[in-house]
């Protein structure tokens, strides 16, 4: 078999290139299937060797904050130590009880780890991302989502707790990033005004018995930013890569195919060059600007 | 005039119509980087909508055959597979 008739139409038939034939289409589906299918037989297996490789930043976080709170007139956020120990105690309990969610699975409130820190707040506001590269998009996320940006913007906020830890998460090697909002100031200026937590853009009201139920956090917890775990295959570069390498492919032989038939003036069955790689170019733009960061 | 005489009179120009919904569907996909579940709602539209058109354009062109049809369905797959793997 010539190995020119695997790019480019047979002379004689003008059937297609074999790279573009149906068996070669439901390999490329099936070769990717078995990448994604592997990545979770790793991530079961051997956990922590996959993840996505990140440089993000405490005290970047905090500044690129408060240049968005600055750009609509707002006061600057200060680093409070103990709401720190909240978010990190938060980032801890989510790692331990392998959980991506503002409550966990063992029942425990974000409040609980504010109120738990010893941060008695009246107003406060938690925000959590993972698998971010750096520090500019993940607060670049949370301004385009409304329900996070009313928590980076919000006037009422004094101070602001962040951690950035690396752990692994459902088997991937995840760096988490928690932001935890909050004022010890009586809003309402009502000495039985109970405290009030955004958590996704849901207002929760606390009531006495949530209140009386909250446990100090245990005091080993440092404030030091976790050393990160070496990640050995960014899973999320590799599918993406993978990807793009086969839409590419199939792009290049589908225009070859198409030029290579006007030269000959030749007429074949066949579906729409155009529409497939019209379709095909909108999945490779997909890819390019998929990021594998997600906020809660 | 019927829908059929129509559409036969439009067969030419009806590329442009996927033409145009890829485009619609790569400035929501750019716009709406921070919410991957919508991306991928928005990328399956497309994907219906090429699918239902290869069916109406080979039908009035008279070039319906399964083989044809399969390449659009792999197509569509390959590119569902590969975005799925990015944005989900």
């Amino acid at each position: 078999m010539a190995l020119h008739h695997w790019f480019i139409p047979h002379k004689e038939t003008h059937k297609k290139a074999h790279f573009l034939s149906l068996e070669a289409f439901a390999a490329y589906i099936f070769l990717f299937l078995a990448l994604q299918f592997s990545f979770h037989v790793i991530n079961l297996v051997k956990p922590g060797v996959l993840g996505i490789t990140s440089s993000i930043e405490k005290q970047d976080v905090i500044r690129l904050t408060n240049i968005e709170r600055q750009k609509l007139g707002l006061p600057t956020v200060v680093e409070n130590q103990v709401l720190d120990k909240a978010a990190e105690a938060k980032a801890q309990n989510m790692f331990a009880e392998n959980y991506w969610a503002h409550f966990s699975p063992s029942g425990k409130d974000p409040w609980s780890f504010i109120l738990g820190a010893g941060y008695k707040f009246s107003f406060a506001g938690e925000n959590l991302a993972k698998n971010f590269s750096d520090s500019q998009s993940v607060v670049t996320a949370w301004m385009n989502s409304p329900s996070h940006r009313e928590n980076v913007v919000n006037g009422k906020y004094k101070d602001i707790g962040v951690a950035v830890l690396d752990g692994t998460l459902n088997g991937q090697n995840t760096t988490l990033v928690v932001q935890m909002f909050g004022t010890t100031e009586n809003l309402a200026n009502l000495p039985s005004s109970p405290p009030t937590v955004n958590v996704g853009g849901t207002n929760h009201t606390l009531s006495v018995s949530q209140l009386e139920g909250i446990k100090p956090l245990a005091t080993s917890l440092g404030t030091e930013q976790q050393s990160s775990q070496k990640v050995l295959v960014n899973q999320y570069m590799v599918s993406k890569s993978f990807g793009l390498a086969l839409i590419s492919l199939v792009l290049v032989l589908l225009l070859v195919d198409f030029i290579v038939l006007k030269r000959r003036g030749v007429f074949r069955i066949a579906s729409h060059h155009l529409a497939h790689m019209v379709v095909l170019g909108v999945a490779a733009a997909t890819l390019l600007t998929a990021n594998p960061g997600s906020i809660l | 005039m019927t829908i059929r005489s129509t559409l036969l009179k439009l067969h030419k120009y009806n590329f442009l119509l996927v033409l145009a919904l890829a485009l619609v569907t790569l400035v929501a996909v750019v716009k709406l980087q921070s919410l991957p579940q919508v991306q991928f709602l928005v990328f399956l539209c497309l994907i219906f909508f090429y699918l239902t058109w290869a069916l109406l354009y080979h039908k009035l062109d008279k070039t319906l055959t399964l083989e044809v049809m399969l390449e659009y369905i792999l197509t569509a797959l390959l590119a569902l597979v590969v975005a799925y793997g990015a944005l989900l």
